[in-house]
C-alpha cells in the first residue's frame, strides 16, 4: 500500500494519466446515458403533448360539428317561408317562430336560435337557467323595443308576459353586416338576452333574399367542460378568440403574461425561461378560429437531468480527483511523520552510541590512568622501602617513611577499587578460576581482621554453621575476588562495630530454583527481548547495563549448567548500628554511603558497589537480611556458585574400615561409624534388634572424649561448641571462670579405677569396638545415664580450652593444676590456653593457641582427642603427670602419618629443637597444610624420580638453583640450557636420531623461562611444537615465571603451548600438583589412543 | 675461636642479616638445597651470582653512560640481575631493581641512573655480607664444626 502511494506520489505524470485514463471512460459513459435518457425523456413529453393536442383537436372538431350546415338548413328553410318582401312582425310571429322552435328543440346542445331581419326584427329561442325563453323585437310603430317572454317548453307558444328589455342594435353589428356579404359568418359572442349573457358560438348565416339573418349559439361552456376534463400531466392550457377574449385559462398563471397574438402556428416556444414548454395552434371550434396555448413544464425535466446529470458528474470528478489526492496528501504526510521519527530515532541511537562511547571511553581511560597512577605508586612503595633499608630503624624519618607507606597502600588500595570500578564498567572484569581451599580462606579473612577488630575489643567469630563447608570445601574459583568481597563486608562490619561481635557464617547447598530467582530479578530488558528492543532508544543505559548482565548471567549459567557446582551462603552479620531499611537497596549503588553511619569513616563508597558487582559476576546475589527485631546491626547475605573439585581419594582410606568420613583439607578423619549427629545415633539403636541392642549395650564402650570450654565471647562460645558438637564430641560449656573449678568437679570428680581396668580388659578382647559417642547429651546430668566405664582402647580425654582472658590467669592455672594432680589414671588431660599473640603462656608447657580459635586451628587441637585419631602416646599413659605433650608429636604420629620426611617440617622442628625453643606457638606448616604437604611431598619423589629435565633458563643462577631442587626432588639428570634456540636444537637432534619411532622422550619435563634474550619462552616453545609435531609426541613444557599464574603473561604462555605454569620460586606443592595435572592428562590421552 | 662461639655468630650474623633484609628466605632455601652430594652448592651458586651481577652492573654503567640511552639493551639486564638476585635471595638488590625496571618503562634516564648506584650498592652490601658470611662458615669447618641450618621463618 505504501509502496503504491509512494510510487504514484512519486511520479506526478504518472498519476496524471491514470486519472485522465480512469476518469474520462466513466465520464463518456455517462455522457451517453444522460443524453439517451433525455431524448428518451424529451420524446416521451412529445408524444404526451402530441396526444394532448390531438385530444384538444379531436374535441374542437366533435364537439359542434355541424353548426354551419344545420344553420344553413334552417336559413333556407325560413327563407321559404317568407313570401314576401316586407314582412310584419305578426308574419314572423306566425310564420317564423314555429320554425325556429322546431330548430330550437332540434338541434342538440343549441341554446339560442333567432331570426333577425333586416329592418330590424327578431325572434330569438334562448335557453336560460332552467328554462327557455324567447326574446323578440317589435318595430311596430315608431319606437322600437324589445320584450323578452317565457315558453312552453314543449310547444313554444308564448306564456306569461312579455317584459321589455333593452334593446340591442343588432343590424348595426360587425357579424350582422359580415352576414350579408358572405352568406354566413361564426363568432363567439354573448347572447341576445336573458340574465346571464353568457358566451356562445354563434352562427349567422343570411337569407338568400337577403330579408335577414338566421343565427344559432352554441354555449362554450361544453367546450370548456370537455376541456378541462384532459388530464394535462401539470400542463396548463389557455384558450381564446381572435378578439382576444380568453376562453379557457386552466392555469395559475395570468393569462396576460402570454403573448398569443403571435402564435399563430402550431409551433413550440419556450416561454417563461424552461418551466414550460408553450405550444401553439388554432382550434376551429363551430367556424370559429381559436387560437389555445398548451403548456407543459415537461420541458424542465429534461434540463434538470440534464443538469443533474452535470452535478453528479462535476461531483463524482471532483471526488475522483480529490479522494485519491487527498489520500496522497495524507499518505505523503504520514511518511513525512515516519520520516521524522525515523531521523529522530536515527538521531538518537546516535547520541545513545556517542553517549555509550564516550562512557566506554571513560572508563577505559580511567582504567589506563589508574593503572599509570598504580605503577607511579609502586615505584613510590619501592623507593620508600630503599629509603627505608637506607635510615636508621627507629629514627623519626623511618617513622615517616613507614607512615608513607601506609599512606600509599592505602592509596592503592583506593586506586584498585576505582580500577575494580572501571573494569567491571567496562565489562572487562573475568573471573580467574583456579583451584582453592574456601575454608582457609575464609579462615585467612577472619584471622586478618580478627586483630583489627580485638583491638576494639569486638570479635570475629568464624561459624561454619552445619561444616557442610569443610566437606566441600576444595572448589574452583576466582579466590582473589571472593576473598575481595568478604575482606569488604568484614571490613566494613568492622569499622562499623564498636561492641558485640562480628560472625561470619558459612554454608554449602545444592544450587537449587531458589538461586535462579536472583537472575529473575534483574532487568528486565534481556527476558523480554521485544521490549528492550522497542525501548533500546529510550533508555541507553539500561541497555548497557543489560548487556553486562547477561554477560554475568553467561557466566553464571556456564558455571550452573556444571553438576558439580555447589552453592555457597556467606553471611556477615555484626552488631554495628546497622544500615536503615529504606538505605538497604542504595548502599549497593555506587558512590553511595549512609550519611549518619559514615561520620567520621572515609571511603569512596564503591565498596559494597563492587561487591555486588563481584557477587553477580560469581553467579550470585547479595543481600541485606532483615535481623530479628531488637538485634542490633546489619546481616549482609550473599550466595556464589564455586565448582568443587572432586577430592580424590586419600591413602588413608583402609579396607574394611567403617564409614569414613574424611574431610582432607582440614586434615580431619572421624572415624566414627554414626556421626550423623546426636538423634542418628540414638535412632540406629532405637533400630536394631532387642538382642544386638544388649550386646551393644554390654560390650565395652568407648568412653567419650570431653571437650570443656572457657570462653568469654558469648557468640564465640556458641559457635565454638557447636562446631565441636558436629564432629561428634561431648562439649562442656563453662560460661564463667569462677564456675570452672565447680564444673570440673562434677564431671570428672569420680572414676572408679578398677571399672576401668575391667573395662580394659573387655576392650582388649572384644574385636568389634564400636565408638559410640553420645553426642548431645553434654553437661553434668548425661553422666550419670550411662555406664560409668571408661573405654578402653583410648583413656578417657580431657581437653580444656580456656580463654587466657576469661578471668585472672594465675587463678585459672591453679584450678587447672589442681584439676589435673586430682585425675585418676588412664584419663589424659590437655589444656589449651587460648592467647592473644603476645599473651602470657603457662611455664608448664600446656599448649597455646592463638586467639581466633576456629577453623583448622580449632581443628589442629581437636585432633589430639582420639575419635578424631590423636594417639596419646605410651608413655604419655605411664607418665600421666606429666602431660607434656607437643603438638608436633601428636601431628607426627596420627595414623594418616606423614612417614615421608618433610624436608621443612624435619628441618624446622630440627631448628626449633637446636635453637632450644619450646614449641609454644604452633609452628605453621603443622595441621591441614602440613598434611597436604606431606602428602603431596611423598609424591613427588615418585613423581619426579629418575625423570629427565631440561631446564632453560638465561640466567645461570636460576638455572642452577632450579637444578638443584628438581635433582633434591628426585630428578636423576637436569639439562641446564641457556637459550631456546639451544633448546629447540637439544629436542630436534634427540627426535632425528630417533628416527621415525620415538619411544623415549628427550626429556621428561622441560622448565621453560619465559622472558629470555633472542628467543624467548613463547617463541621457544612453539618452535618445539613445530619439531614435535613431526614425530607424533609432546614433551611437557612448563613455564616458569616471576609473573602471577592468573596474569597475561600465564595465559600466553598456554597460548603458546606450554603445558603448565609455575613461579619462579618453583613451590614444591605448586610444581607437585601441575606434574599430577599433566601426568593424569598423559594417561588419558595414553588411553584414548 | 671456641667453635661453638663461632657457631653462635654464625647464626647471630646469618639472622641480622635477614633482619636488615638484605636475605630472604630464598636463601634459606638454597642452604637446604645444599647437602652431602653437593656441599658447596650455596657458593657456587652465590660466586655465580657474583661474577653475573659485576659483569652485568659493568653493563649496565656502560649502557647509562652512552649519549643515547638504549633502553631496550638495559631493560634485560636488570631483568636479569633481578631475576638472579630474586634466586639467591638478595631481596635488596631485586627490590632495588624492580625500581630500576619501572623507571626504565618510563625511560627516565635521570632515574635509571640513580637506581643503578643504589643497586650497585645493595649489590656491594649484599656481596660483602655473604662474602663474610661464607668466611664464618669456612672457618667453622675448618675448625671442624658444622654449620648451623638456619632457621625458617620470620
Amino acid at each position: 500500500m505504501v509502496k503504491v502511494t509512494k510510487f504514484v506520489s512519486s511520479r506526478p505524470l504518472v498519476s496524471l494519466i491514470l486519472l485522465v485514463v480512469f476518469g474520462t471512460i466513466p465520464i463518456v459513459i455517462w455522457c451517453i446515458a444522460t443524453k439517451n435518457i433525455r431524448n428518451n425523456v424529451d420524446l416521451l413529453t412529445e408524444d404526451l403533448r402530441s396526444s394532448l393536442v390531438s385530444e384538444i383537436e379531436i374535441i374542437g372538431k366533435f364537439i359542434y360539428p355541424k353548426t354551419n350546415s344545420s344553420t344553413i338548413s334552417l336559413a333556407r328553410v325560413i327563407d321559404s317561408s317568407i313570401t314576401n318582401n316586407n314582412t310584419p312582425f305578426t308574419e314572423i310571429q306566425t310564420q317564423i317562430a314555429p320554425v325556429l322552435f322546431q330548430a330550437y328543440s332540434t338541434f342538440p346542445q343549441v341554446s339560442q336560435v333567432s331570426y333577425i331581419s333586416t329592418d330590424g326584427l327578431l325572434f330569438s329561442y334562448i335557453t336560460g337557467l332552467n328554462t327557455s325563453f324567447t326574446v323578440f323585437a317589435n318595430s311596430s310603430g315608431g319606437d322600437y323595443s324589445w320584450y323578452t317572454q317565457t315558453i312552453d317548453q314543449r310547444t313554444g307558444l308564448l306564456i306569461g308576459d312579455a317584459t321589455r328589455s333593452q334593446p340591442l342594435n343588432v343590424t348595426n353589428t360587425d357579424w350582422f353586416h359580415a352576414a350579408e356579404r358572405d352568406h354566413t359568418t361564426a363568432f363567439v359572442g354573448t347572447g341576445l338576452g336573458g340574465d346571464d349573457n353568457e358566451k356562445l358560438f354563434q352562427r349567422v348565416v343570411s337569407l338568400d333574399s337577403k330579408k335577414g339573418v338566421v343565427s344559432l349559439g352554441f354555449p362554450v361552456k361544453y367546450l370548456t367542460d370537455a376541456l378541462n376534463r384532459l388530464d394535462l400531466h401539470g400542463g396548463e392550457i389557455c384558450m381564446w378568440t381572435k378578439d382576444g377574449t380568453v376562453l379557457v385559462l386552466e392555469s395559475s398563471q395570468n393569462a396576460s403574461s402570454f403573448t398569443p397574438r403571435d402564435c399563430s402556428s402550431g409551433g413550440v416556444k419556450e416561454i417563461k425561461g424552461s418551466k414550460f414548454e408553450a405550444y401553439c395552434s388554432v382550434l376551429e371550434v363551430s367556424g370559429v378560429p381559436l387560437t389555445y396555448t398548451l403548456m407543459s413544464p415537461n420541458k424542465g425535466i429534461g434540463t434538470s437531468i440534464s443538469h443533474a446529470a452535470m452535478y453528479m458528474l462535476i461531483f463524482m470528478a471532483f471526488y475522483a480527483i480529490f479522494w485519491p489526492l487527498g489520500f496522497v496528501v495524507f499518505m505523503a504526510r504520514a511518511a513525512r511523520r515516519e520520516m521524522d521519527i525515523r531521523s529522530t530515532l536515527i538521531n538518537q541511537m546516535e547520541a545513545t552510541q556517542q553517549a555509550e562511547r564516550k562512557s566506554m571511553n571513560k572508563s577505559q581511560a580511567f582504567a589506563q590512568a589508574s593503572h599509570d597512577i598504580r605503577g607511579s605508586l609502586a615505584g613510590i612503595t619501592g623507593l620508600i622501602d630503599l629509603c627505608r633499608q637506607e635510615v636508621k630503624p627507629g629514627s623519626d624519618v623511618d617513622a615517616s617513611l613507614q607512615q608513607m607507606n601506609v599512606c600509599t597502600k592505602d592509596l592503592v588500595g583506593l586506586l584498585n577499587s576505582v580500577l575494580d570500578m572501571s573494569k567491571i564498567e567496562s565489562g572487562k572484569m573475568q573471573l580467574e578460576e583456579e583451584e582453592f581451599n574456601l575454608a582457609k580462606l575464609l579462615e585467612d579473612v577472619v584471622d586478618f581482621f580478627h586483630p583489627t577488630a580485638m583491638k576494639k575489643k569486638v570479635d570475629v567469630v568464624l561459624d561454619l554453621h552445619d561444616g557442610s563447608i569443610l566437606k566441600s570445601s576444595n572448589v574452583r574459583g576466582d579466590s582473589g575476588k571472593l576473598k575481595q568481597i568478604l575482606n569488604n563486608l568484614v571490613s566494613n562490619a568492622v569499622k562499623f562495630t564498636v561492641e558485640g561481635h562480628i560472625s561470619i557464617r558459612a554454608w554449602a547447598q545444592k544450587p537449587g530454583p531458589k538461586s535462579s530467582v536472583v537472575l529473575a530479578s534483574e532487568p528486565k530488558g534481556s527476558t523480554v527481548s521485544m521490549f528492550s528492543k522497542l525501548m533500546l532508544c529510550m533508555n541507553k543505559d539500561q541497555s548497557s547495563s543489560s548487556s553486562s548482565s547477561t554477560y554475568e548471567k553467561e557466566i553464571s549459567n556456564s558455571i550452573r549448567n556444571n553438576a558439580n557446582t555447589m552453592e555457597f551462603v556467606f553471611e556477615v552479620d555484626d552488631t554495628g548500628k546497622g544500615i536503615p531499611v529504606e538505605m538497604r537497596k542504595s548502599v549497593f549503588e555506587n558512590y553511595v554511603q549512609v550519611r549518619e553511619t559514615a561520620r567520621g569513616q572515609q571511603g569512596t563508597g564503591l565498596g559494597l558497589g563492587i561487591v555486588q558487582s563481584l557477587v553477580r559476576l560469581m553467579g550470585g546475589e547479595i543481600s541485606i537480611t532483615d535481623k530479628a527485631m531488637g538485634e542490633k546491626g546489619t546481616c549482609f547475605q550473599f550466595n556464589v556458585l564455586l565448582i568443587t573439585s572432586e577430592t580424590p581419594p586419600v591413602s588413608d582410606v583402609e579396607a574394611g574400615g567403617g564409614d569414613y568420613i574424611t574431610t582432607p583439607n582440614v586434615g580431619l578423619t572421624i572415624n566414627t561409624s554414626s556421626l550423623v549427629g546426636g538423634g542418628g545415633s540414638m535412632n540406629i539403636r532405637q533400630h536394631l534388634s532387642p538382642r544386638f541392642n544388649n550386646c551393644l549395650s554390654s560390650s565395652p564402650k568407648q568412653e567419650a572424649s570431653r571437650v570443656v570450654l572457657l570462653i568469654k565471647d558469648e557468640e564465640r562460645r556458641r559457635v565454638t561448641e557447636k562446631s565441636i558438637k558436629i564432629l561428634g564430641i561431648k562439649v562442656t560449656v563453662v560460661e564463667k571462670w569462677e564456675h570452672l573449678s565447680q564444673a570440673l568437679e562434677r564431671l570428672f570428680g569420680f572414676s572408679p579405677q578398677s571399672s576401668m581396668e575391667s573395662s580394659l580388659r573387655n576392650e582388649l578382647s572384644s574385636t568389634s569396638s564400636r565408638e559410640l559417642p553420645l553426642i548431645g547429651m553434654d553437661g553434668v546430668d548425661s553422666r550419670s545415664q550411662i555406664p560409668r566405664r571408661r573405654s578402653a582402647s583410648f583413656s578417657a580425654f580431657v581437653l580444656l580450652m580456656i580463654d587466657a582472658n576469661a578471668g585472672p590467669f594465675p587463678e585459672m592455672d591453679d584450678i587447672v593444676e589442681q584439676f589435673r594432680r586430682g585425675l585418676h589414671h588412664g584419663v589424659v588431660c590437655k589444656v589449651v590456653w587460648l592467647n592473644e599473640p603476645n599473651g602470657r603462656g603457662s611455664e608448664r608447657g600446656d599448649i597455646c593457641c592463638l586467639k581466633p580459635l576456629h577453623g583448622s586451628r580449632l581443628n589442629r587441637m581437636l585432633k589430639m582427642l582420639p575419635e578424631l585419631g590423636g594417639i596419646v602416646p605410651k608413655q604419655e599413659l605411664q607418665r600421666e603427670s606429666l602431660l607434656r605433650h607437643t603438638l608436633v608429636a601428636a601431628a607426627a604420629t596420627s595414623p594418616k602419618g606423614t612417614t615421608s620426611c618433610e624436608i621443612q617440617e624435619e628441618s624446622s622442628s630440627r631448628y626449633n629443637k637446636k635453637l632450644g625453643k619450646s614449641v609454644r606457638t604452633v609452628p605453621k606448616p603443622v595441621g591441614n597444610s602440613g598434611d597436604e604437604q606431606g602428602m603431596s611431598n611423598a609424591s613427588y619423589d615418585a613423581l619426579l624420580k629418575g625423570k629427565r629435565v631440561m631446564v632453560v633458563d638465561d640466567n645461570r643462577i636460576t638455572s642452577s638453583v632450579a637444578t638443584r631442587k628438581l635433582k633434591k626432588m628426585g630428578v636423576s639428570d637436569v639439562r641446564q640450557c641457556d637459550n631456546g634456540k639451544e633448546a629447540v636444537r637439544l629436542v630436534s637432534e634427540w627426535l632425528t636420531q630417533q628416527g621415525s619411532v620415538v619411544d623415549v622422550l628427550p626429556f621428561d619435563y622441560i622448565f621453560m623461562d619465559c622472558q629470555m634474550p633472542e628467543m624467548d619462552g613463547y617463541e621457544t616453545t612453539r618452535e618445539i611444537r613445530k619439531v614435535e609435531r613431526k614425530y607424533g609426541v609432546h614433551i611437557p613444557i612448563i613455564a616458569v615465571s616471576g609473573h602471577d599464574p592468573g596474569s597475561r603473561e600465564a595465559k600466553e604462555a598456554i597460548q603458546a603451548g606450554m603445558d603448565a605454569f609455575l613461579e619462579k620460586d618453583m613451590n614444591q606443592n605448586q610444581l607437585g600438583k601441575i606434574i599430577r595435572e599433566i601426568d593424569s592428562k598423559r594417561t588419558v590421552h595414553a588411553t584414548a589412543e | 675461636m671456641e667453635l661453638v662461639q663461632m657457631q653462635k655468630s654464625l647464626q647471630d650474623y646469618t639472622k641480622s642479616l635477614f633482619l636488615e633484609g638484605v636475605l630472604d628466605s630464598q636463601f634459606l632455601q638454597l642452604q637446604q638445597l645444599q647437602d652431602e652430594s653437593n656441599p658447596d652448592f650455596v657458593s657456587q651458586v652465590v660466586t655465580l651470582f657474583f661474577q653475573d651481577s659485576d659483569r652485568i652492573l659493568n653493563d649496565l654503567s656502560l649502557s647509562l653512560d652512552q649519549q643515547v640511552v638504549d633502553f631496550k639493551k638495559v631493560d634485560p639486564h636488570v631483568h636479569q640481575l633481578k631475576g638472579s638476585s630474586s634466586s639467591i635471595g638478595a631481596q635488596r638488590v631485586k627490590n632495588a631493581c624492580v625500581v630500576f625496571r619501572t623507571f626504565c618503562e618510563q625511560q627516565n634516564v635521570e632515574g635509571c641512573h640513580r637506581c643503578l648506584q643504589q643497586v650497585k650498592q645493595e649489590y656491594y652490601l649484599v656481596k660483602n655480607r655473604l662474602e663474610t658470611l661464607f668466611k664464618l662458615e669456612q672457618q667453622i669447618v675448618a675448625s671442624g664444626g658444622v654449620i648451623p641450618a638456619m632457621e625458617l621463618g620470620f
